[in-house]
């Protein structure tokens, strides 16, 4: 199943879903707690997020997750790719150049946005066509590592970025 | 007087000319093109099989892009393809804007699908779309469900792919009636084997005695004496004993 926009493509596998979003610029209303529309900073200037994952996504999730990993089971894998500003590009941070690949031992529980029990995560910084971005990605569970992360190297590899 | 039983002769008249006896206590049946809805609902599907499940992907409100599985995931998917414009719809953007009191199982997940956006007004559907739905901009997928219009609901199993049951309401009661009736049937049919009682072993050995007595006799299945009326004089039904069935002898 293909899904693409703002210049991200990618062809999900079996049982996989995913969003690629931009959320809207927030105001200065909005920016208040408890306003209404997109929440954030009114300075901000949103960058595309894509949110890919072996289970089914819930629509309220903040950009690294947070309401959509707390529903993750010991199978389940969420990939997060959120792009940064254009003056991250050629900082030392985003050196490393493609959408990186991963290993088991690269997750850790420390490695989080969320500590929940039994999960791990893992997050690269990276740059393509231009634009910077961190890769994060959670695994239901630690143990299993070896068996999720080759499912999120397939989403990855399926994973095409151009130049905006 | 005379007017009233003509117009009620005319009445029974037209009845009968649209093919309505009224000395049949029959249920009468009416063939697919004889079957009529409300104006505001859909018109059934040209067949009556199920459609198959299919995968959702489109754009969503914010003309960004979005993917549902709907096949080979655990949980179940109610598929409703709804629009922007139609009054009936509007009962259902209004329940989903209070999902909790949609009172839908916890392994059914609700996606709404509406045309993609040249079809359809985005601006319109960001204003009625309930937040935590995820809402589906995609005409391809109604043609994919064969929807005949909106509102129009499928349900599928996500283990099989296979459509539950499809259908439509004027509002959202309605609609979980029939997914509450969909869920009765398949306990029902799941059920059905282990309601059935089985023979008591008395039965069976009464009618293994009868049969064998019966064969013994020269009555084999199929004698006409097994279903003719007895004549007098050609055989007598004796009554049996412990209160069984008299059985029939030559």
């Amino acid at each position: 199943m293909k899904l693409s926009a703002h210049g991200i493509t990618t062809d999900l596998p079996a049982g996989w879903e995913g969003r690629i979003t931009k959320r809207r610029r927030p105001t200065v209303v909005s920016a208040r707690a408890g306003g209404p529309g997109p929440v954030g900073s009114p300075e901000e200037v949103p960058q595309p997020v894509v949110h890919l994952a072996n289970f089914a996504l819930p629509e309220e999730r903040g950009d690294f997750g947070s309401g959509a990993v707390d529903r993750m089971g010991s199978g389940d894998v969420f990939v997060t790719l959120f792009e940064y500003g254009p003056e991250s590009v050629g900082q030392a941070l985003f050196a490393q150049q493609g959408i990186p690949l991963l290993r088991p031992r690269m997750f850790a529980s420390n490695a989080l946005q969320k500590t929940i029990s039994g999960q791990a995560g893992c997050q690269r910084f990276f740059t393509v066509a231009n634009r910077a971005f961190c890769l994060y990605v959670v695994l239901g569970r630690h143990r299993e590592a070896t068996t999720l992360v080759p499912h999120a190297n397939t989403v990855l590899r399926n994973t095409r970025i151009s130049s905006r | 007087m005379i007017g009233l039983l003509r117009s009620h002769a005319e009445i029974l008249r037209r009845l009968h000319d649209l093919g309505v006896d009224l000395e049949d206590p029959r249920p009468r049946t009416v063939t697919r093109d004889q079957f009529n809805v409300f104006p505001q609902m859909p018109q059934p599907g040209a067949t009556d099989a199920l459609p198959e499940g299919r995968d959702l992907s489109g754009v969503d409100i914010g003309d960004d892009a979005i993917s549902v599985r709907v096949v080979g995931v655990p949980h179940t998917t109610l598929v409703a393809f709804l629009s922007g414009t139609c009054l009936t719809c509007e009962r259902f953007w209004d329940a989903f804007s209070r999902p909790a009191e949609l009172g839908l199982a916890p392994n059914v997940r609700l996606v709404v699908v509406t045309k993609s956006p040249g079809e359809e007004s985005p601006a319109r559907i960001s204003e009625v779309a309930p937040a935590g739905i995820p809402v589906v901009m995609s005409s391809e997928a109604w043609q994919a469900y064969s929807v005949p219009g909106s509102p129009y609901f499928v349900l599928v199993d996500g283990p099989s792919g296979k459509a539950r049951g499809e259908g439509t309401g004027i509002d959202w009661p309605q609609v979980r009636g029939l997914l509450e009736q969909v869920a009765d049937d398949e306990v029902f049919a799941s059920q059905l084997e282990a309601r059935r009682v089985p023979k008591p072993s008395a039965d069976d050995a009464r009618e293994r005695r009868v049969d064998a007595e019966l064969m013994s006799a020269g009555i084999r299945p199929g004698d006409p004496s097994l279903y003719g009326s007895p004549a007098t004089g050609e055989a007598t039904t004796e009554p049996g004993t412990d209160g069984e069935p008299g059985r029939r002898s030559a």
